[in-house]
């Protein structure tokens, strides 16, 4: 017999899968089922039989009670549109905004790139402490990188890649396009396949064989129709024939824009790559400096990063003698590629995600906040239910399916808002986020706004969940139908709306303090002129010598002189604003040799004009200086820290890399205004410009200023360039107010969402706060109807209405500053001239908070003053 | 489709073999769960077993539809023949019809089997 005891103790135990109403109603005559059969049928066929039938009905029963509970709520719904309307608008905003940031996140940060195991890539760089002020991220000159290739052990593979605007003819037209003359290996380092060929390997790399391409799936299909037959077809590149061997798939534009740390600006993604193929010559010649733009190494397993740095810095140690004296002091730096790259978004993006997450709470909390005022209304019709013998599970399970129901409706329209989101902020592209471009609602942001949709319903459904399992049914029974009051959920409602208003207090803070760094920023005064026009113009190895080049450029220029509408043309080295460094040490004479570098830039006469700076003292280069070079102008900072109040005019300096003995002394002849050279932000430092004879380098930047619009001229200039070179083009054509704005476009992009964010979080919180009054006001409506009865003023009603209000505000406000005052250093860094703490900003978040929340209780506390006492005691 | 406050009987059609077999078993008699499993057992030759899930699944539903009532202590057997323990459940006037509207759907499709040879003949 004891068997038989056991088993129903276990079956007793299996019936606890069934939803417990079904086990509180039929559990013991279950057991009593089985135990009968028990007596009569064999033990085996008993239990395979029982355990079939719990396997199929388990689901079933459960699937019965969630349909019950949904065709309940659904009426619930049904039966308060405008209770309903209101929250699923509020889920909607807040799951869909917090979609559609998670997808910017999943497109730049999760989603994997389009190649092989990238956690196994790093860069490689190769710092030179000679050259203070110069970043670490140096990559390697091309003889080191060949040694590293042949002489190191931590790689499976290395590769390197040079950046360049090629001038790619088709159909007669000539486009820039951007591409990365890569080694042999590149592709396979990468462990990036073509999706159409093959991809370049060592034979295409050698001097000779080289005239292979690998283009991307854009110009496969902008310029090829997507043809298959594309291979093997013949390209114009810089004015070689180049054999197309391979498409790449569609997500691979490696290197994009921001992927590798000082590389070259100006184009978003790479189209083309060709292969390097360096001359033997090329591959061990020290004295050049030419080094790549990237140098990317693929680890071999178990090898750590600092271990391949170690084994590079040996390396490179050894290496170092191959150079003149003058010029060692290299060594060797290994760093993460995915982390490289996306490192300076990375915090960026989750800031982001963690202030539409706060829009989500606040969301949450709304609804919440409803719900509950919801369950306050119901709680008789919870109490009848109950007193009728609706167990308290059965209650609690029905209140959170109602909410997740709103909540998954909410989240439905949420994704649909998502995907029209996703589009807006791609259009708000600042241009300087890798992948970013790519930002779409794929399945992982569906997976996680289906999460976010049940959490939030779950969050949500918390507080009214608890306050209607709280009924009681002897208190209702005894308050024989009166409409309750519910204090408990009362307390409830405040405290929500208080944590939404602090939250909104933090995002508010947040967004004042970036809107007042942007303003910031926007005033500064960059020292040059907006509307100057800037462009570069490269020149193709034709032009071999410096003399054909210097020809080439000063014929230009002097054509572009005479366009009408140009007033001034200059050339320079760099630009401003383009993130180049170029500096040297030096020495002023008299004075020793600072320990700083200096940024060192080289201009034509007429670019300061050019390019609106004005000169303060002294004069400008003239066709003597280019070709002597012995003369300098400095700028208002280099002037005021070597030489204060003194006139720096005349006094000699010397400049270059290294040992400055034997560097012949130049004079300095002018001294022009401060300009913002690498950031808006930075303030400007000490810099000396030399004479500089464009064509020196096979490209400048070219500046012009004009009396006429910018387009009218620089169809003119294209025109000027094609009659004097067809296959040349001009290329990164903007004003100097573009380069600013894309200086700008991050912090743009930053304020703009988290400005947005703010707006929606005390949008939200004023429906809650509105919500709580008017709520509060019609429970209240007796009370206030005795008091006007008893010869209260409206005045006196509206104070004790916004006397509520008011303190919640308060609080909210309190601790939502105590809050974001800890939290504001996480955006320390994107302040420009305010403190984290910056009072001005919190003092207008306390303002306009309390100001929208004075509107938000206005309105229910006026329509407390027009209770007429006879309708308030009906109501009662 | 409510007709005097009562669904049509013919929307619950096509029944389940469990739910009309359990209707059959209550035709006669007031049963109790175990009662109504032995009898369903005993005219299907052992075929049909309801196990306690689908049986219990079967009278929660035929309880909310109206096709069955659980007994009153007052309406129960006589304490000789009642097992205190158990629940009992009778045919609601509705439960009969649904019942009866069952059994003619399936004669009629007997019938027609018939005719085309696919089930003995009459008699």
């Amino acid at each position: 017999m004891g068997w038989r005891r056991n088993a129903v103790r276990i079956y007793r135990t299996l019936l606890l899968a069934y939803p417990a109403e079904f086990r509180h109603q039929y559990g013991a005559e279950m057991e009593r089922l089985f135990d009968d059969r028990s007596r009569s049928e064999p033990p085996v066929r008993l239990w395979l039989e029982s355990l079939a039938d719990i396997a199929i009905t388990v689901p079933t029963e459960h699937l019965h009670t969630l349909a019950a509970d949904l065709r309940y709520g659904g009426r619930m719904l049904a039966s308060a549109p405008s209770f309903t309307v209101v929250a699923l608008l509020v889920m909607a905003l807040g799951i869909g905004a917090t979609t559609a940031v998670f997808s910017l996140v999943n497109a730049v940060l999760l989603r994997s790139f389009p190649y092989g195991e990238p956690q196994g890539l790093v860069y490689l760089y190769s710092p030179n402490s000679q050259f203070q002020g110069t970043p670490d991220e140096m990559a390697p000159n091309d003889p080191d990188f060949y040694d590293w290739q042949r002489l190191s052990h931590s790689f499976t593979s290395l590769t390197m890649l040079k950046q360049r605007m090629s001038n790619f003819v088709h159909d007669g037209t000539v486009e820039r396009v951007g591409s990365a003359l890569v080694t042999g290996s590149f592709f396979e380092t990468l462990e990036a396949k073509p999706q159409l060929g093959r991809a370049i390997e060592a034979e295409d790399d050698t001097p000779g064989r080289a005239n292979v391409a690998v283009i991307s799936d854009r110009l496969w299909h902008e310029r090829f129709g997507g043809a298959t037959d594309v291979i093997g077809r013949v390209l114009q590149i810089n004015r070689k024939k180049y054999t197309v061997i391979g498409v790449m798939p569609k997500d691979f534009g490696y290197p994009f824009e921001g992927d590798i740390p000082y590389g070259m600006t100006g184009f978003k993604r790479t189209d083309l790559w060709l292969p390097v193929a360096l001359s033997a010559k090329e591959k061990t010649d020290r004295t050049t400096f030419a080094s790549n733009d990237a140098t990317i190494g693929r680890l071999r397993p178990g090898v750590s990063v600092a271990q391949a740095q170690a084994e590079l810095k040996s390396i490179e140690s050894q290496l170092n003698s191959l150079y003149p004296p003058m010029w060692r002091g290299w060594t060797a730096l290994v760093r993460p590629l995915v982390t490289t790259i996306v490192g300076p978004v990375q915090k960026m993006l989750w800031l982001l995600l963690g202030a539409v997450g706060c829009v989500l709470l606040i969301a949450c909390s709304n609804v919440a906040n409803l719900l509950l005022a919801k369950v306050a209304t119901r709680r008789q019709e919870i109490g009848v239910r109950m007193a009728l013998g609706a167990e308290r599970t059965r209650l609690i399970r029905q209140m959170l399916t109602e909410s997740l129901l709103l909540s998954c409706l909410g989240g439905s329209l949420g994704m649909l808002l998502a995907f029209a989101a996703v589009r807006l902020l791609v259009r708000l592209n600042p241009g300087n986020i890798p992948r970013f471009e790519q930002a779409s609602v794929d399945s992982r942001v569906l997976f996680i706004a289906v999460v976010l949709s049940v959490m939030a319903g779950l969050l949500s459904g918390l507080a009214p969940t608890v306050a209607a399992s709280r009924v009681s049914v002897n208190e209702i029974l005894k308050q024989g139908g009166n409409k309750g009051t519910a204090g408990t959920s009362n307390r409830w409602r405040q405290t929500l709306v208080l944590i939404e208003v602090a939250l909104s207090v933090i995002l508010l803070g947040g967004a004042g303090l970036m809107i007042r760094s942007f303003i910031a920023v926007q005033a500064v005064n960059p020292g040059f002129s907006p509307s100057a026009l800037t462009m570069r113009l490269s020149l193709d190895e034709r032009y071999k010598t410096p003399e054909q080049r210097m020809a080439f450029f000063q014929g230009f220029m002097q054509a572009a002189q005479r366009v009408p509408g140009v007033l001034k043309v200059g050339a320079a080295d760099v630009i401003p604003l383009d993130h180049r460094e170029s500096v040297a040490a030096f020495e002023i004479k008299g004075y020793g040799k600072p320990r700083d570098m200096i940024d060192n830039r080289s201009v034509t006469s007429g670019y300061f004009g050019a390019i609106g700076l004005p000169l303060l003292h002294g004069r400008d280069f003239d066709d003597h200086d280019l070709k002597n070079n012995s003369v300098a102008i400095v700028n208002e900072a280099f002037a005021k820290t070597f030489f204060g109040a003194s006139n720096p005019l005349g006094s000699q300096i010397r400049s270059g890399i290294g040992d400055l003995t034997g560097v012949p002394w130049i004079t300095v002849i002018g001294v022009i205004a401060n300009l913002r050279q690498t950031t808006l932000e930075e303030k400007p430092r000490p810099e000396v410009f030399r004479p500089y004879q464009a064509g020196l380098h096979g490209y400048a930047y070219l500046a012009f200023r004009l009396s006429v619009p910018p387009r009218v001229v620089i169809a003119t200039l294209r025109n000027v360039l094609h009659d004097m070179d067809p296959a040349l083009g001009l290329e990164d054509i903007h004003t100097m107010r573009d380069r600013m704005a894309e200086a700008n476009a991050r912090r743009r992009f930053q304020t703009v969402l988290l400005g947005g964010f703010a707006g929606l979080a005390l949008l939200l919180a004023c429906v809650g706060l509105y919500g709580l009054i008017a709520y509060s006001v019609k429970r209240r409506t007796a009370e206030i109807g005795v008091r006007m009865a008893l010869g209260g003023s409206q005045r006196q009603v509206l104070g004790m209405v916004l006397r509520e209000g008011l303190k919640v505000v308060g609080l909210g406000l309190f601790f939502g500053i105590v809050a974001a005052l800890g939290t504001m250093r996480l955006i320390g860094a994107w302040l420009y001239e305010i403190g984290a703490g910056d009072p001005i900003t919190f003092l207008s978040v306390a303002a306009t908070l309390l100001l929208v929340a004075v509107c938000a209780c206005l309105v229910p506390a006026i329509a407390a003053t027009r209770v007429e006492p006879v309708t308030a005691l009906r109501y009662e | 489709m409510q007709r005097n406050g009562e669904p049509d009987s013919l929307d619950l059609l096509p029944l389940s073999p469990q739910l009309f077999h359990i209707l059959v078993a209550l035709a006669d008699r007031d049963q109790h769960g175990y009662g109504i499993m032995r009898d369903v057992a005993d005219r299907t030759g052992g075929k049909l077993r309801l196990s306690a899930g689908t049986l219990y699944g079967c009278m929660k539903r035929m309880l909310e539809q109206g096709l069955v009532i659980e007994l009153r202590e007052s309406e129960r057997p006589a304490p000789s023949n009642d097992d205190e323990r158990r629940r009992y459940y009778r045919l609601t006037q509705f439960g009969r019809k649904v019942a009866k509207a069952e059994a003619t759907r399936l004669a009629e499709l007997l019938e027609q089997a018939r005719i085309y040879g696919l089930a003995p003949k009459r008699g």
